[in-house]
């Protein structure tokens, strides 16, 4: 066990520990040391996060570009295994599933940003969970759920990855449903877990599908050895590192991992297509991604520190992960990476619009993470590398100015009493310098303002779909591509079931659309910045008299999170270096060599913001200044003469008029009263269908919609909650009357039965006589008449 | 004296020395018959699991044989016990579950102290000695026994509609097994009619094979019947709902964490290997009835407002898993079926004990009645929710561990013969709604401001307190496994391979001839060779 295995080993490690401390002997240690569990969290979330910090250290001294990717892959103990389970295939394979860890470079990455912002939040959350009754609990679910998050980056097979995977979106429901007395924290906690499991069939169905297809679930190679115990033979299963396979030569006995094929040994076509479209539904029940994102929004009755970890930084981020781990499987279909494409895009758009319109801080913030994760798919979507490492950039730069945002959210709802609706106060830069200028920071960030973080990664994104786009027209019209193109995008050619041109142009649109998202996102980013940092001090009654700053446990992450949000893009960027390390995980290596270098596109970028100051100005154009305080958005929609076009009253209206009244009087008067009647009755019938549309345009006004968050909870209720209450109503109907009563039928045969008989035994001696003398005579019959002989 | 087969028999006879010495002893007083009843469960835990650390790892063949009267010629029927991997975890449950039996009953019941700790471990007499019969005849008899104490319990220390319950649980399953006695005597029979010898031993019966095959899909039906209403399977799992609301806590677990597998363990031991060629033949219609089970559990599951109800309909579904994995007659699903049993016994069991729990201190069953709970007992809570985690299969948990099994099996199956994959996806959907009505009930009874049911429960002033040392006790057992099979199923999973495999290799193998005759109408003479040298 060399350094690198015991920094693997601590990192998920410390944190286990510290949530079982924190569980087991918390409830008893907090009545007397109190805020002990948050010192046991913090250190070991501390240790942890060093110990990420030590390890990306070595991966990237080992790393060595003209050498096979490092990795590393260690097994801790045989969770389940099977023999011979593989039915039908050309190979029996055994059904083995280790606790395998490993690492490289893309764990690395994920584990540096997950312990690190997990650290500070916890530091954070010392001062915002103060005086909370459950201290512990917290501390101890927040341990658990690093931890998963932790195991979940750094698992080295399929099997695994679903374990954390629901093991995350367990400490998620945990956390949500934290103040588990207010009834919508407790509801919201079960809807993110439902909506979670559908994902998860998904995901499940697509591992099933793994394993049927490749005969593995492991993402690295092993070799198979037998080796003769006491009792006999005994299969051995030792995991491959790839930097030390060289003195290892492929023997028929080595089981090849998923995700470490040469990517001709990949499927294509549909079982490609399948698997890939069922891990992204997994990925967006995670990721909180069109159709399935409505959870996110009300996890934000979670604890805000819980909010910024969890439903900002690190778990939602797993979708993203979990398709860059895989993308061997997505480059295999090139189909499914429009999908995800579009998807990311139109989940972007749509979170753009929502968080327009919202007043609730937090769930700005939830929306605008939704949209963040939506362009991170994006990324994904591209199928280049450059694309996939931009989305892991974006990810990665996400994960500081949303944690700062969020936690700047939290700083305001704990001055202002836990009121997080921004119309009820404003102009709050007076009293809390410290998190204004964070905030304003973390906005700067979020917007992607050049030289702020969120500006490098968000510009990977826009460039690297640009240049597909751009690339595909390319081979469309005379096939130049190939050359600087690469070998990619030949072979995604032969592949796409769609026309190119129809392809080239879906990334055209998406292109400008993810502009549009763009322009969207500094404009409720700044709305929310200036309802709730300018404009006269408002601040509510719950907030009292004191309303101050935070405390320094808590201003402090704020300050270590905006130098990152506004540094870590530069210290990075642009982006090469970072492309460089992601391209040494084995799964993207491939990809990586293939590629041309990563190029920073200057007309995209200018384009991108000069949008980004128009956005900016919409913001303080609308929301700046005293009399526009607040939802000026509305008003605009609102305004009188958007309204009177969807008055139903209207028509009522124009026939009280004098001038109408008067020549209807005088048609009267001339005998023509049936003609009046006839042409007002015509009116109103061409009114009402002119109006009916607009009526209904008016339920749907651009503005409502977004308020209402394009009725979406409304659509699921309707179309899948309330139908399947009222199947299970009617079946348990069905169970009492149909499948009991039949049983019951049954049950009652026996006695029907008997009453048909019972009226023999009457009791009268003459009649047991009679039947006696009879049957004696039947039979006597018988003998004579049927056996003459 | 410590051999194993000393050791079976000892384990299986303590419970019924027991049960005479409640009577016995029932002059005592209630709490020496209390005492003496827990301490015999232990000693008869402790031999369990004696046996467990002396079961071989690797043995497909039973262990700790112990037979009686070999030597009777003309009917050879023997007392012939032993354990195997199909039969042991079963085995070491019943003697747990008899653990957290007794403790949930310390306080409940009240009435005729003797007599119920008697039925009890009459009770665990029969569910020991069905795990271990190797002899049909023995199985039968015991199989028909394990019927007669709950009767009992449920007819005497059930609620209002007791009578009714314990008379609909009684009458139909015994109007099943009738059928299913029928169908044993009949593979006896045709056993009889080929060798010359009656032979009652179920290895033996097994390893002749003598059923025809245009015979066993009919003695097929026969077996299903008295199984499949055991189980219970879909349209006949009427009587269990009932009898789980009217039986006593200590009848709820152990009818749920046992008595239910008997029907699975009885269509393992018998339907299974004994007609592979009918198992094989009626796969398709089992799994659908399984995965209609599942689907159909779950939402009448939903639709409950008594706590009770809920978790019995919710067994329902759970044992469509079971069934579903059986009859996938793959190794994964099978062994994962075979793993689900324990852990439904373990988590349905605890999911009654907790309710038994609440029902002791507030006198209802009614979710509508509670709120908030989380605030006033804790420790219940926490125990209730995971359970609750670990009944509707989250990772880390035994749940995770037998679903996925079974779920993957299925799905193997379904890409052999895609005419059931539309069965294996269904299965996988059940999961989200298994989620949804245990989180609803935990959500409306435990989360919530606090509302307790009033009128009830108050009336001799205590108040309300959370669980007490021996609630705890009962509890954590189970507590320990949930996480023991759901971190290390190999352990588990080791020893029942090999005995699961022996059972199921024959439909196995007709599974794929039925599979390769139906490739034959459709492919190329050359795909079918090719196919068949695939398999071998």
């Amino acid at each position: 066990m060399d350094t690198i295995d015991k920094y693997i080993l601590m990192i998920p490690a410390a944190p286990l520990l510290a949530a079982i401390l924190c569980g087991v002997i918390g409830p008893w240690l907090s009545k007397r040391v109190p805020k002990v569990t948050a010192w046991i969290t913090v250190a070991a979330l501390g240790s942890s996060c060093f110990a990420s910090f030590m390890l990306f250290g070595e991966i990237s001294s080992q790393q060595d570009p003209h050498a096979a990717p490092f990795s590393r892959v260690i097994e801790i103990w045989t969770w389940a295994n099977v023999d011979e389970a593989m039915l039908l295939a050309p190979t029996m394979h055994d059904f083995r599933v280790a606790v395998t860890l490993r690492a490289d470079a893309l764990t690395s990455m994920m584990l540096c940003m997950v312990t690190f912002v997990s650290t500070l939040v916890a530091v954070y959350s010392m001062g915002y969970m103060n005086g909370d009754r459950s201290y512990w609990r917290f501390f101890a679910y927040v341990s658990l759920f690093v931890f998963s998050m932790t195991m979940l980056v750094s698992v080295s097979n399929f099997v695994l990855l679903f374990v954390f995977w629901e093991a995350v979106g367990v400490c998620s429901y945990l956390l949500i449903g934290f103040w588990y007395t207010k009834p919508e924290a407790a509801a919201a906690g079960m809807k993110a877990f439902l909506v979670n499991r559908v994902g998860d069939i998904g995901f499940a169905l697509a591992l099933f599908l793994i394993w049927t297809t490749y005969g593995s679930l492991n993402f690295h190679d092993s070799l198979v050895t037998e080796t003769a115990g006491e009792t006999g033979v005994e299969k051995t299963v030792v995991p491959i590192d790839s930097n030390n396979d060289q003195d290892v030569n492929l023997s028929s006995d080595t089981l090849q991992g998923v995700l470490s094929r040469h990517p001709s040994q990949y499927k294509t076509g549909t079982v490609a297509l399948v698997i890939c479209l069922l891990l992204l539904l997994g990925a967006c029940g995670k990721s909180a991604q069109f159709p399935l994102h409505i959870w996110l929004p009300d996890a934000m009755e979670g604890p805000t520190p819980v909010s910024a970890l969890i439903h900002a930084a690190t778990m939602v981020t797993a979708g993203i992960y979990m398709v860059t781990r895989c993308s061997p499987l997505f480059m295999a279909s090139p189909d499914a990476q429009l999908v995800v494409a579009c998807v990311g895009g139109f989940t972007a758009l749509l979170g753009g619009l929502i968080a327009l319109t919202q007043f609730d801080l937090k769930r700005v913030l939830a929306y605008s993470t939704i949209s963040q994760l939506g362009y991170m798919f994006l990324g994904l979507g591209v199928g280049s590398f450059a694309g996939i490492s931009a989305g892991m950039y974006h990810l990665f730069t996400h994960a500081f100015f949303k944690a700062l945002l969020f936690l700047g959210a939290g700083s305001v709802m704990h001055a202002m009493g836990h009121v997080i609706d921004m119309r009820r106060f404003g102009g709050l830069r007076k009293i809390m310098p410290i998190t204004h200028a964070t905030f304003l920071l973390g906005c700067l960030a979020l917007s992607g303002l050049f030289p702020f973080s969120g500006f490098w990664s968000k510009d990977a994104i826009i460039g690297s779909i640009h240049e597909k786009a751009h690339q595909l027209q390319h081979i469309d019209h005379g096939g130049h591509g190939v050359a600087d193109g690469g070998a990619t995008v030949t072979k995604s050619e032969a592949v796409y079931s769609l026309p190119i041109e129809v392809v080239s142009s879906v990334y055209y649109s998406l292109y400008y659309l993810a502009l549009f998202t763009a322009f969207l996102t500094a404009v409720y980013t700044f709305r929310a910045y200036f309802m709730t940092f300018h404009g006269e001090l408002r601040t509510p009654l719950e907030a009292g008299e004191h309303a101050h700053e935070s405390p320094p446990s808590m201003t402090a992450p704020l300050v270590v999170l905006a130098v990152f949000a506004t540094l870590i893009g530069m210290l990075i960027a642009p982006l090469s270096s970072f492309a460089g390390f992601i391209g040494m995980t084995p799964s993207l290596s491939s990809l990586y060599v293939g590629s041309h270098a990563i190029e920073f596109h200057m007309d995209v970028a200018m384009t991108s913001i000069v949008i980004v100051l128009i956005g900016m100005s919409l913001a303080a154009y609308l929301y700046l200044g005293g009399a526009r305080q607040a939802n000026a958005l509305a008003r605009l929609f609102n305004a009188p003469w958007y309204q009177r076009m969807f008055d139903v009253n209207a028509m009522a209206r124009l026939q009280n008029k004098s001038w109408i009244q008067k020549t209807i009087r005088r048609a009267e008067g001339l005998g023509l009263g049936w003609l009046a009647v006839l042409t007002g009755r015509f009116l109103l019938l061409i009114g009402l269908v002119v109006s009916a549309p607009l009526i209904l345009l008016g339920f749907a006004s651009p503005y409502r919609l977004s308020q209402k968050k394009f009725f979406f909870d409304e659509l699921y209720q309707f179309s899948v909650v309330k139908p399947l209450k009222i199947a299970a109503t009617f079946l348990y109907a069905i169970d009492r009357i149909y499948v009991d009563g039949l049983v019951n039928l049954v049950g009652r045969l026996p006695v029907l039965l008997g009453s048909l008989l019972r009226p023999l035994q009457m009791g009268l001696t003459p009649f047991y006589a009679l039947s006696m003398v009879l049957g004696t005579l039947v039979l006597i019959l018988v003998r004579l008449l049927w056996l003459p002989s | 004296m410590f051999e194993p087969e000393n050791l079976l028999l000892a384990t299986i006879l303590v419970p019924l020395v027991g049960a005479c010495l409640m009577w016995v002893l029932a002059p005592l007083g209630d709490v020496i018959v209390r005492r003496v009843a827990l301490g015999t469960t232990l000693v008869a835990l402790v031999g369990t699991w004696a046996l467990v650390a002396k079961f071989p790892k690797n043995g497909d063949q039973p262990f700790a044989v112990w037979s009686w009267f070999d030597a009777s010629r003309d009917l050879n029927v023997q007392f012939s016990l032993g354990l195997d991997g199909l039969s042991l975890w079963m085995f070491a449950l019943s003697a747990v579950l008899m653990v957290t039996s007794i403790f949930v009953s310390w306080t409940a019941i009240r009435e005729r102290v003797p007599l119920f700790y008697g039925m009890l471990l009459l009770l665990e007499f029969g569910c020991l000695g069905v795990f271990t019969a190797q002899d049909i005849i023995l199985f039968y008899v015991f199989f028909e026994f394990t019927l007669i104490p709950l009767f009992f319990l449920i007819g005497i220390w059930g609620s209002e509609d007791r009578q009714y319950a314990a008379m609909k649980f009684f009458l139909f399953t015994l109007a099943g097994s009738m059928l299913t006695f029928l169908g044993l005597l009949a593979i006896v029979l045709f056993d009889y009619s080929r060798t010359g010898s009656l032979n009652f031993s179920i290895a033996d019966l097994t390893s002749n094979q003598s059923v025809p095959e245009q015979w066993q899909v009919c003695i097929f039906v026969a077996l299903f019947a008295g199984f499949a209403i055991k189980v219970p399977l879909f349209p006949v799992h009427t009587w269990l709902p009932l009898a789980h609301v009217q039986a006593p806590t200590a009848g709820s677990v152990f009818l749920a964490g046992i008595l239910l597998k008997i029907g699975v363990y009885g269509f393992l031991r018998f339907s299974v290997p004994l007609l592979p060629n009918a198992t094989a033949q009626c796969m398709p219609w089992l799994l659908w009835l399984s995965v209609i089970g599942i689907i159909y559990g779950a939402l009448v599951a939903l639709a409950q407002s008594d706590m009770k109800k809920l978790v019995a309909y919710s067994s329902v579904s759970h044992l469509g898993y079971c069934t579903l994995g059986l009859f996938a007659l793959t190794p994964l699903a099978v062994q994962g079926s075979a793993l689900q049993m324990i852990n439904h016994g373990i988590s349905t069991g605890a999911l009654f004990a907790l309710v038994g729990m609440l029902y002791e201190r507030y006198h209802t069953r009614e979710i509508a009645q509670y709120g908030g709970l989380a605030k006033r007992l804790p420790c219940l809570t926490f125990f209730m929710i995971l359970f609750t985690f670990s009944s509707i299969g989250l990772p880390g948990t035994n749940g995770f561990t037998g679903e996925f099994l079974i779920l993957i099996g299925m799905f193997q199956r379904g890409w052999a013969t895609p005419d059931l994959l539309i069965i294996a996806i269904l299965a996988v959907s059940g999961v989200v709604l298994g989620a949804w009505y245990m989180l609803n009930l935990v959500r409306r009874v435990f989360f919530g401001p606090l509302r307790e049911p009033t009128g009830h429960g108050h009336d001799n002033g205590e108040p309300i307190t959370d669980l007490n040392v021996r609630e705890v006790a009962a509890l954590l057992p189970l507590a320990v496994l949930v996480f023991w099979i759901g971190l290390y199923p190999k352990f588990f999973l080791d020893r029942m391979a090999p005995s699961l495999n022996r059972v199921t290799f024959a439909a196995e193998e007709e599974v794929r001839h039925l599979d390769i005759q139906n490739e034959k109408q459709a492919a190329a003479p050359q795909v079918v060779t090719e196919s068949l040298a695939r398999v071998r």
